[in-house]
């Protein structure tokens, strides 16, 4: 029986990203994922790759980042663990407000238009805009959730429905 | 007469005032390369009262961080009265989610334009 579960251990480093986006493509590729969702879960495995080389704090006892895609019966879930700065507690309430705004709204395309227009109006050096977990649950089609655990590693995982999974 | 500017597997094609984007966005802040060619190529389109060209056809990947530099030049546009036309490939399934959820800036007299083809 085919493994139902790609993981991998990368460094925290940008090229890691675009390595994990194509080994993870070629897994959901041998699982017979239709092809528009495999596109959708590129787009949200460098988004979530992305916020971990960004935003991960590898000075401590994990100096790497976990990705796991896991094939279930009828969706994929995708898994990005990263540690954080030990009591940042302001940091996972950002993401914690975020996602929790995303599903305040029934459609995830009101609330992409909605961070469209804040990001617009924003001044053209601000670097950080935060359209990435919006464009995950709109683009992406995916539902975000995450969990801290007690040795400061964030996972953040992303289920995106499919149809005909196996 | 035409002018080539790449970053990484991004590269940017301008002729006259039109951009042509191709290849993948992944830079981490592409906002910083991205941006400049977009800011200058904006205010010489509009001194020449031209609309800018952004045809995004061809690309095949962005991040997140490459769409910001690009609704921001939007916004200003359609603050100052400038002209923007943006194209994308309206088969691409992620360039259609992408790209039509910009029609919000879209004006009605077209000065502000996102199409489709």
């Amino acid at each position: 029986m085919t493994n139902r579960t790609l993981s991998l251990d990368v460094d925290p480093v940008w090229e890691s990203i675009d390595r994990v986006r194509r080994e993870n493509e070629v897994f959901l590729r041998t699982h017979q994922i239709p092809q528009p969702s495999i596109e959708a879960l590129s787009m949200v495995t460098c988004e979530l790759m992305e916020n971990a080389v960004k935003y991960g704090f590898f000075e401590g006892d994990v100096k790497t980042i976990q990705s796991r895609c896991s094939v279930e019966s009828d969706s994929v879930v995708l898994e990005v663990r990263s540690p954080v700065k030990p009591g940042d507690d302001a940091a996972m309430a950002r993401l914690d407000h975020m996602i929790q705004w995303i599903r305040g709204y029934q459609d995830p395309f009101q609330a992409y238009l909605m961070r469209l227009r804040e990001v617009s109006s924003q001044a053209m050096g601000t670097s950080e805009s935060g359209l990435g977990l919006v464009r995950i649950a709109y683009e992406g089609q995916s539902v975000l959730d995450f969990f801290v655990d007690s040795g400061s590693v964030l996972n953040i995982s992303a289920l995106h429905a499919v149809e005909g999974a196996r | 007469m035409s002018e080539t500017f790449q970053h990484g597997e991004l590269k940017l094609e301008v002729k006259d005032t039109t951009v042509t984007l191709t290849g993948r966005s992944t830079a981490r802040d592409p906002g910083n390369f991205i941006g400049p060619i977009l800011t200058n190529l904006y205010k010489q389109a509009s001194a020449a009262g031209k609309a800018m060209i952004l045809d995004f056809r061809k690309l095949d990947y962005m991040n997140s961080s490459t769409i910001t530099p690009v609704i921001r030049l939007l916004h200003e546009a359609k603050k100052s009265g400038g002209k923007v036309t943006i194209t994308y490939d309206g088969k691409s399934r992620w360039q259609d989610l992408s790209f039509s959820a910009l029609t919000i800036f879209a004006t009605e007299d077209k000065r502000i334009e996102i199409r489709g083809e």
